[in-house]
């Protein structure tokens, strides 16, 4: 009784082993796969980073190209050939023409369009005639 | 003896395997391989990264010119004989010929020039063109439309204004290094720094993310923002490009300076050219024809009575005269060295400072001049910015010609002539920037033509030795400066020497010059520069009486006509008036300066300016080429 119960011990100390040794394999095992799928993942990220990339290089590098041709387009030389080509004449508002106002609404002082203006509205003023129903402003 | 070969083989068998390899190692090592063995796929690479260059601004942050990607095309024409291209659907190949107008349809190439490329087998990498049209790169890059096409990535630098700004940008040679104007003075910053990566590739020369060893990405150039104005320069050059066919000048060169920063608002140098094509300017031109020299920094000449102001203005500030003093206009009086004529007028026998300025009297302003001494006009002159560098950010700066009398006392002639301009040579910047002074109550400001210098983190990297100052440095007392803008007011007023100058709605302070030329050492008789330097407004003239102060000096305005021919035309009131008064009327409007003179409403009918426009708007029409836009048709054909 006493062999076997030694007997039985030992067994059971190989069985434990066993177990314990399996218990590693597998988790190793299961580690690996893990490891295998993390780094498939990865892969397919990095793949997806580098098309990414690239995307964003060429969409930036068209965004320049376009951002490019749209200043070129906007030059003087430019605007005054397409003006020319549809027979357009521009000028610039002269000084009269423009009337400054500042931030707090209040007039720039010294602008030609109000002194015409006051000149016009004080002629019309003292005019012994009624003001005609003609707009002041040319 | 069995038992021996038995014991001996698997040593020999081991000397063999690990033998061979050290042999290779050996013979490799010492370079002993006669060139012939294969080399092995190369997995690793190193790759420069190279960085884009910085772009230049104007005032408002448009950009005047940027690196721009495009595709360079390169034909490989034995690529393009071998392979067998098809378009979708079909089953026949497409000819070369097909071929190569498709590829000059996608590029604007003519077709005849393309086919001849395709018959020259012997050249395999054959520039086409550089473009930045996606819808031709579609094309190019579509292995059913054509093919033998190279195609690399490269950056090009787009002028967006083309020869505007010519003088000021400059232009970059085929290093990508700047060869004149900002390009070059900030090459270094606007260059940016190289990067490297260096890792693994794969069998098909793709890089290997995970595999990377090393990544310095490049770092962009730096951008320049700068104090011009796109709109400011437009008017300049337009009215002295105008002002030069009309008048048959040679040349002729313009500035604008801010009054109150000293910042450089337009820089306008004819002749001029194509930043494009600086490399094919030839280099034998006669300096005057010479379109690569900046004429307002980098060419001295003498200025003539431009000068008379800067001496009438020393004067008074040393208190050795008022501007009511009064002179004898007698050329012949005695205590005086040989002094310079006034051309035939006929002055009353005396004359006060004020109209010697407004009429532009060189006898007064000689004796003037001469009473000074050399000594305290020189002090003043050095004051004033003459005879050294302004330190604008602009490569070959001249420092024009002053000799110090401490040193070497001036002879009897320039003694007397320095006063009217004549014996010293100034550039255009220094003028400006002496008038400067004097429309900023006395403080001259070094003109500056570069605001800010940002590098890729946003942060400003540009010199402190390069900022201006904005205290500056006084010249002459606040009341002289108001008294001689005074006295100029005259020169456009009736009677003055530059009524056409005037400018309706501004009070300008300005002065003439009519220079003349040296050729061979001597006076040329009948050639001329002509310049007038303005003030606009004056700084001296209230907008409404009720004002407690005169409307405030905003710009300087120099403008120089140089003549090879005898004109009518070569006075400076005649010639560079005019034009400065179309410059003035477009900077006054660009940089929307309320008129100090309201009242004097100009006539309502259409003034030079609109006939200006008008005549733009014409010569672009006239200009236009025939529509030259691609053919839309054709390329949905082959999207």
């Amino acid at each position: 009784m006493r062999q076997n119960r030694k007997v039985s011990r030992r067994r059971s100390v190989i069985g434990m082993h066993v177990m314990h040794i399996g218990a590693v394999v597998v988790t190793l095992g299961v580690m690996v796969v893990l490891n295998t799928l993390a780094e498939s993942s990865c892969g397919q990220l990095m793949t997806s980073i580098g098309q990414k990339d690239r995307t964003l290089t060429a969409r930036q590098a068209e965004f320049e190209r376009v951002s490019a041709r749209w200043e070129a387009t906007k030059s003087t030389d430019n605007l005054n050939r397409a003006l020319g080509r549809r027979g357009l004449e521009m000028n610039y508002a002269k000084a009269h023409q423009i009337i400054h106002v500042e931030k707090n609404g209040t007039l720039r002082p010294g602008q030609q369009s109000v002194a015409l203006a006051r000149q016009r509205f004080d002629r019309l003023a003292t005019a012994s005639v009624a003001p005609s129903r003609r707009p002041i402003v040319r | 003896m069995n038992s021996a070969w038995r014991f001996w083989l698997p040593f020999f068998g081991l000397f063999l395997f690990a033998g061979c390899p050290a042999v290779r190692v050996v013979r490799t090592h010492l370079n002993l391989d006669d060139g012939t063995r294969v080399e092995a796929p190369r997995y690793d690479y190193e790759k420069i990264l190279h960085p884009v260059r910085g772009g230049v601004y104007d005032c408002r942050g448009k950009p005047l010119v940027k690196a721009t990607p495009t595709w360079e095309y390169r034909l490989d024409p034995v690529a393009l004989r071998e392979a067998k291209v098809r378009a979708k659907g079909q089953k026949e190949p497409r000819s070369p010929k097909a071929i190569a107008m498709t590829i000059a349809g996608a590029l604007h190439l003519n077709p005849s020039n393309v086919c001849a490329m395709c018959e020259n087998l012997g050249n395999r990498y054959q520039f086409l063109g550089v473009s930045d049209d996606a819808r031709a790169h579609r094309i190019l890059t579509n292995t059913h439309a054509v093919a033998g096409i190279i195609v690399r990535d490269s950056y090009e630098r787009r002028y967006f204004e083309g020869r505007r700004f010519a003088h000021v940008l400059g232009s970059v040679n085929a290093e990508n290094d700047g060869s004149a104007g900002v390009e070059q003075r900030f090459n270094r910053d606007l260059r940016g720094l190289p990067g490297v990566e260096r890792g693994k590739q794969d069998g098909r020369r793709r890089a290997l993310l995970d595999k990377q060893v090393e990544l310095t990405p490049a770092v962009p150039g730096a951008n320049i923002y700068l104090t011009v104005d796109r709109r400011v320069q437009e008017e300049a050059e337009t009215a002295l490009a105008d002002g030069i066919a009309t008048y048959g000048a040679a040349a002729g060169w313009c500035v604008i300076l801010d009054v109150r920063t000293g910042e450089v608002l337009a820089l306008a140098s004819h002749p001029d050219f194509d930043p494009l094509e600086y490399g094919k300017i030839p280099t034998d031109l006669p300096i005057v024809s010479d379109p690569r020299v900046n004429r307002v920094t980098s060419f001295t000449y003498e200025p003539g009575s431009v000068m008379k102001v800067i001496t009438a203005a020393s004067a008074i500030d040393a208190r050795f005269v008022t501007p009511d003093s009064i002179y004898s206009t007698d050329r012949h009086e005695d205590g005086y060295y040989k002094l310079p004529g006034d051309g035939g007028h006929v002055w009353d026998p005396t004359i006060t400072v004020r109209h010697a300025i407004v009429h532009s009297s060189n006898i007064v302003i000689g004796k003037l001049g001469y009473a000074f001494g050399p000594l305290r006009l020189y002090a003043y002159m050095r004051k004033f910015g003459f005879g050294q560098k302004t330190g604008i950010e602009l490569p070959g700066e001249e420092v024009g010609i002053l000799r110090d009398p401490n040193v070497r006392m001036w002879d009897k002639a320039t003694w007397s002539r320095a006063a009217i301009g004549q014996g010293v040579s100034v550039t255009a910047l220094q003028m400006a920037s002496a008038y400067q002074a004097i429309a900023n109550d006395g403080v001259r400001i070094s003109p500056r033509i570069v605001r800010k210098v940002e590098n890729a983190s946003g942060e400003d990297i540009l010199d402190p030795s390069l900022r201006a100052d904005p205290e500056g440095v006084r010249v002459i007392r606040p009341e002289t400066a108001r008294q001689v803008r005074e006295m100029m007011l005259g020169v456009t007023a009736k009677g003055g020497t530059a009524l056409r100058a005037r400018v309706p709605g501004y009070s300008v302070a300005g002065k003439t010059g009519t220079a003349q030329k040296v050729k061979n050492g001597k006076y040329a008789p009948g050639l001329y520069r002509a310049t007038f330097c303005g003030i606009v407004p004056s700084g001296v003239v209230k907008a409404d009486p009720a004002d407690a102060a005169p409307a405030e000096a905003r710009v300087v305005i120099l403008v120089s006509l140089d003549f090879e021919e005898k004109t009518r035309y070569h006075q400076g009131g005649n010639s560079a008036g005019p034009i400065f008064r179309r410059i003035a009327l477009g900077t006054m409007r660009c940089l929307e300066v309320a008129p100090d003179r309201p009242d004097e409403v100009s006539d309502l009918e259409d003034d030079d300016f609109d006939k200006l426009m008008l005549l733009r708007t014409k010569k672009a029409a006239e200009a236009d080429p025939e529509w030259d836009g691609e053919d839309e048709e054709w390329l949905k054909s082959h999207r």
